[in-house]
């Protein structure tokens, strides 16, 4: 039971990296970048690949990875420029559906939907208690450095930008540069993120990276808030409280996965519905 | 030239399919400024629908048609009245209904993996292939062409002919302006959402007939109609039909060419390069709204 428990706290972990950076970008900068798993998807496999195939060692690997998926995520904040709204959130899904192609066709060095398994953990954090101890460490640390940006002159104006682009226009911000840093910076943790994931799980296939993880980080932070970053926590860890449970009650293992599913997207309706500020949120769901 | 022949006659039976359901998401569009990405669900349902009634419940076609295409209306209408008009009756701005549809869409797709599977449901229909001068078509593709000219025909004359038709063009130009003459917006909104979960009930039906009822096909359905519409100009009927002849195009060549793996991303790729490429002032797609 104990290292379920663990398993589960280190997989929790990753997932608040995840919806921290979704957060960043959704909540505080305003976009909704539903291509968050593509970038998600970028780091775990630049990392994974560099190790596997290149030899790398597994920190590089992770750097690289992080670094790619933060380039990524600045070049997904170019078409904000003229792309609004609604617009904006279905092309950057279209960066998600163009990642999976990528990574499904281009199978001399993914192995397409084979996935790429025995990617090896980090030296010296071969257990899972290790694993989970330098998870925690790196969210704990992603959440200080986060709370730093997000209070300081760059998050306050980042948020007039959110809330009204003309007016901060008007009153000297650098709406394009603000906007293309917050979303590097989602991007790199998004990028950490998958590459812990696939450090951890040791194996990583297209599948990984599909729009069920894409909606249950959407649910988490819609239900913990937008722009608020204890929030983030709060709804990606009560996500988890209510899916693991599901795993004992007495229904075949294929409707699982369907029927949690089908709880989180009838408790993201209902936030939407009746309470669009999420549990601890800030801003309204506008674009 | 054989090759190309044959590309083009796919394009048009695919760009059937994707018009009916871009003209659903467009009239949807346009009268209620809603992306009804949920729509994907609709049309799943429909097909799985269809598929159970006449293998499982053994119904001749017609009577499965009819019951899919109820399931179809009905779910449009309840996702409407239950989850699109309390949100608008809180006066939600764009991305909470986006927000609503994707977890709509998500939703159905999860409720028909789990009462129908994951695996692919095929009627195993046999039609007769005409072969002309090397060109394939089946009986069932020309009925699938000529089952979506004459839907979209009508669909065009209702608008354009009838008193409600009216009325939708009035709620579609200015809401205030047709709730302050007298229309009954709500009921113009429900009346629309029947008639494009109708269509989008069809593209279901004619997508069980030729391939098969797939759990993915929502999600898949809901990227292509939106892509089809944005390409064509949103909130125009024959826009539709326009973006979804050059999306199935695009698509055919691509598929013969390099492969069907690559066929999702596709839509993708060219709703990019028409989105950056766009006029700074005012693209309004292949088709200017008229």
């Amino acid at each position: 039971m104990d290292a379920y428990l663990i398993h589960l706290g280190i997989l929790a972990c990753i997932y608040v990296l995840m919806t921290l950076a979704f957060n960043l970008s959704v909540g505080y900068a305003g976009l909704l970048n539903l291509g968050h798993v593509g970038l998600v998807a970028v780091g775990a496999y630049t990392s994974a690949l560099t190790v596997r195939h290149l030899d790398w060692p597994v920190w590089l690997g992770i750097v690289a990875g992080s670094l790619l998926a933060m380039t990524a995520g600045a070049f997904l904040a170019l078409p904000a420029r003229k792309i609004k709204g609604d617009y904006y959130a279905l092309l950057t899904l279209g960066f998600m559906f163009v990642m999976s192609a990528v990574l499904i066709n281009w199978d001399s060095v993914t192995r397409g939907t084979l996935g790429v398994p025995g990617i090896p953990r980090p030296g010296g954090f071969q257990t899972n208690v290790m694993f989970l101890l330098l998870v925690v460490a790196i969210t704990i640390a992603t959440y200080f450095v986060l709370a730093r940006i997000v209070n300081s002159p760059f998050g306050r104006a980042l948020e007039a930008v959110r809330d009204d682009e003309e007016v901060a226009m008007a009153l000297g911000k650098p709406v394009f540069r603000l906007r293309l840093v917050a979303m590097a910076v989602s991007g790199l943790i998004a990028g950490l993120a998958g590459a812990l994931l696939a450090h951890f799980v040791q194996f990583i296939s297209p599948n990984t990276f599909w729009l069920d993880q894409l909606v249950w980080v959407l649910a988490g932070m819609v239900i913990g808030g937008l722009a608020s970053m204890p929030g983030a926590v709060v709804g990606s860890v009560l996500l988890f409280a209510i899916s693991e449970p599901l795993r004992f009650l007495p229904i075949p293992s294929e409707l699982v996965g369907p029927l949690r599913l089908m709880i989180f997207m009838a408790i993201l309706l209902a936030f939407v519905l009746y309470r669009p500020k999420g549990l601890m949120g800030r801003a309204q769901l506008e674009g | 030239m054989e090759a190309f022949l044959q590309i083009a006659v796919n394009a048009v039976i695919t760009a059937a399919v994707y018009a009916l359901v871009a003209s659903g998401l467009s009239f949807i569009y346009a009268t209620t400024r809603v992306f009804h990405l949920a729509h994907g669900f609709v049309i799943a349902a429909s097909a799985f629908v269809f598929w159970w009634f006449s293998t499982t419940g053994g119904y001749p076609w017609i009577l499965s048609g009819f019951g899919a295409c109820a399931v179809a209306v009905l779910l449009g209408f309840l996702m409407n009245e239950f989850v699109y008009e309390p949100l608008r009756a809180r006066k939600t701005k764009g991305l909470g209904y986006l927000v609503a549809t994707v977890a709509l869409l998500m939703f159905g797709n999860a409720a028909i993996l789990a009462v129908f599977g994951a695996q692919p449901r095929s009627l195993g229909i046999q039609t007769h292939v005409f072969d002309a001068a090397g060109v394939r078509i089946s009986s069932l593709q020309i009925g699938i062409v000529l089952a979506a000219a004459f839907l979209l025909s009508a669909l065009a004359a209702f608008i354009r002919f009838t008193r409600f038709g009216k009325a939708m063009r009035a709620t579609a130009d200015n809401e205030v302006m047709a709730e302050v003459l007298g229309i009954h917006t709500r009921r113009v909104r429900r009346l629309t959402f029947a008639i494009g979960s109708f269509l989008g009930g069809v593209a279901g039906i004619l997508m069980a007939l030729e391939f098969n009822a797939d759990p993915t096909m929502g999600v898949m359905f809901a990227i292509k109609g939106f892509s089809a519409m944005v390409l064509g100009g949103v909130a125009s009927m024959p826009g539709a039909v326009v973006g979804s002849l050059a999306l199935a195009s695009v698509e055919q060549a691509a598929v013969w060419f390099w492969g069907s793996s690559w066929r999702n991303a596709i839509a993708f790729v060219l709703l990019f390069i028409v989105l950056l490429c766009k006029p700074a002032r005012g693209w309004k797609g292949l088709v200017v709204r008229g």
